[in-house]
């Protein structure tokens, strides 16, 4: 058998491209085989007059809805949330909105402190040197001194807040309540070759000003400097193992040619719904249930912190169409909440207003939109004068919420698509309903003349956790502390499916951080 | 007056949006495009059919029409038809510049935010957590 690299890394999003240049940055031969393709830059809906509608078809982050071609199926109708991820050569940093905090500290031990979900096998200071590295290739930007994250001591300036912002932080300071301006994978100043923010507004319809630090502006770059090579439109259907040790994947060019690839260690990084797929695809004699799967949890204690929207509507123009939509600031203040029903807790996220179609199609679906000459004035009381908090709620791992493989929907190569099984714990209901509350408090304090409530939101899929889960005990968890599968050797996990818990904070950072973690504990085996 | 197909359903697409002459928002029947876009509103064909029936005329009130048209035909064609009209109308270059003062395409035109006022974070940072 010919090996051909030292590492294949499954999958160019956060993980992939972080571990695969940690990889690189060591000499080691690496190969990346990414699903879907490059994005150009005047490919982003932002460079189109018609941009809404560009994000909202070939752009559209709900995987069951915007079925591209590289796409594989996913059907989410037994789900109250839906899929969101982008599958291209940057993964889903393409259309993230790089809101960037780290997880915190406490959210390593829940079950020691709270008697609920499971402690994290690696500690936090094991992960606190890889924030830093993270967040100086990622160009942090953000504030220094919340007393929440005490230990990031470096980033470029924050993102401006606006009046939208200073409109909430005061509402926050009256009610007493932690806030703070965000940190954001966006670079607000030019350095190193990058370009400064412009404020275009919505970062999640991707960044033709490459500000936004999606992984294809950041690793990957540096990655291929270092010699990486990176084949785009590849579909691994199978990890190959010989005796129990992964020798290679296989998979479909975009021309449908089945190819095998061979390395010393295989690396996957393909999401927490990629990676499930494709080792429970991967199933043989050996492994009839999937590969790496003897505890039965591939797939299992699928994660996708429910949120609930909370949106204010002020009488002043606030400049909310301005400004990185899903980075303004948030609030931790009910990260723990002694004095409620429910466990842990949730962030407050702030977000700026949307863009004209949507604003138009929320006042509809509000009944605030009235066709003929009423529609300027009616339009003109939200354009520019909502401001959103979203309330992430930290999510439970259950085995009963899961992916599953779905063989009545394939691929372009025959290949299942997913199915999601997932329910809202019933902690997760009252977190959610005590947050809505609070934020229509805030809303009121803030000065807003009328406050909108709904969740869980249906379209907010996008932090996907927990389906290879880490752990000491091979019957309880898919792989050990290292990524490596219990049941498979040289076959390693580094994306988010390997989070035990879920924190209630945005995952891309952690993400990052531990997947620069495993690459150097893989690279030492 | 009975009208015909298609000036039936150009006369209630201008019903719905008239345009605005003192902020030069231009109506839905203006723009450069129109007649070919709104041919590929999913419903047009549908929505032909109910504005024939229901004999829509100019002088209608397009809120009650519309509201009239739901309960008699159901709302999920007309929801559909109602949902292409404004991502087209709301996202016309032509619509949008006198409607929000934004450029379209939004890409590269820069704005300008204030820098944070840091004194708002006292209450903050002085909070013993």
């Amino acid at each position: 058998m010919k090996i051909d690299f030292d590492y294949i890394v499954v999958g160019s999003g956060a993980a992939g491209a972080a571990a695969a240049w940690r990889f690189s940055e060591k000499n080691a031969s690496v190969l990346i085989l990414e699903l879907g393709d490059y994005v150009k830059n005047d490919d982003y809906p932002t460079t189109k007059e018609n941009w809404e509608q560009v994000k909202n078809s070939k752009f559209n982050p709900i995987a069951s809805s915007r079925k591209g071609v590289y796409d594989y199926p996913v059907d989410d109708t037994e789900s109250p949330i839906a899929l969101c991820n982008y599958n291209a050569v940057g993964g889903s940093t393409i259309l993230f909105s790089a809101h960037f905090p780290r997880f915190l500290r406490k959210d390593f031990s829940i079950k020691s402190d709270q008697n609920i979900g499971v402690d994290w096998p690696i500690s936090y200071d094991s992960i606190l040197p890889y924030f830093d590295i993270n967040e100086k290739e990622m160009a942090l930007s953000g504030l220094i001194g919340d007393p929440y994250y005490p230990e990031i001591e470096d980033a470029l300036p924050p993102v401006p807040l606006g009046k939208v912002g200073e409109t909430l932080a005061k509402g926050f300071n009256q009610l007493g309540w932690h806030w703070w301006p965000s940190f954001a994978a966006i670079s607000t100043r030019e350095k190193n070759g990058r370009s400064k923010c412009i404020n275009l507004g919505p970062c999640n319809a991707g960044c033709p000003q490459q500000a936004k630090s999606s992984v294809d502006q950041t690793y990957l770059k540096k990655a291929k400097i270092n010699g990486v090579r990176l084949i785009s439109k590849f579909s691994v259907s199978k990890i190959l193992v010989e005796n129990n040790i992964a020798v290679g994947v296989e998979g479909f060019d975009e021309s449908g040619k089945c190819k095998i690839f061979y390395g010393k260690k295989i690396v996957l990084a393909a999401s927490a719904v990629g990676t499930p797929r494709i080792l429970l695809n991967s199933k043989s004699k050996n492994s009839p249930n999937g590969l790496a799967n003897s505890s039965g949890l591939v797939g299992k204690n699928l994660m996708i912190h429910p949120l609930g929207y909370v949106e204010g509507v002020f009488n002043d123009y606030l400049e909310s169409d301005s400004g990185p939509q899903g980075c303004l600031l948030y609030s931790l203040e009910h990260h723990r909440t002694a004095d409620s029903d429910h466990k842990l807790g949730y962030m407050m996220h702030a977000l700026r207003g949307g863009g004209p179609v949507e604003v138009a199609k929320s006042a509809l679906a509000k009944k605030k939109l009235r066709f003929g000459g009423s529609v300027y004035n009616d339009f003109g009381n939200f354009y520019g004068k909502q401001a959103v908090i979203a309330i992430i709620c930290e999510d439970i791992p259950e085995v009963k919420n899961q992916i599953m493989l779905d063989y009545e929907c394939l691929d372009r190569f025959g290949q299942p698509g997913v199915k999601v099984l997932y329910q809202l714990h019933n902690n997760t209901k009252k977190m959610l309903s005590h947050g809505m509350n609070n934020a229509r408090r805030l809303m009121k304090e803030a000065g807003a003349k009328k406050s909108y409530a709904h969740g869980p939101v249906k379209n907010t899929g996008w932090h996907i956790m927990g389906t290879c889960k880490m752990g000491l005990n091979p019957q309880q968890s898919v792989v050990d502390v290292n990524g490596q599968a219990h049941d498979v050797k040289n076959m390693f996990i580094v994306d988010s499916s390997v989070f035990p818990t879920s924190s209630c904070v945005n995952p891309a950072n952690t993400i990052q951080a531990v997947a620069l973690y495993l690459a150097d504990k893989i690279y030492d085996l | 007056m009975t009208y015909s197909t298609p000036e039936i359903s150009i006369l209630f697409l201008h019903a719905m949006f008239p345009g605005d002459q003192s902020k030069n928002i231009p109506a839905i029947d203006l723009l450069n495009d129109f007649r070919v876009k709104v041919k590929s509103f999913k419903q047009i064909n549908t929505l032909n059919n109910i504005l024939t029936d229901m004999k829509f005329e100019e002088s209608d009130q397009i809120n009650e029409f519309i509201k009239k048209a739901k309960m008699k035909y159901g709302s999920v064609e007309i929801n559909q038809f109602i949902n292409d009209c404004i991502e087209y109308y709301f996202g016309h270059k032509d619509v949008i510049a006198p409607l929000t003062n934004k450029p379209s395409p939004l890409f590269p035109n820069e704005t300008v935010l204030d820098d944070i006022d840091f004194n708002l974070l006292e209450p903050v940072y002085l909070r013993d957590l």
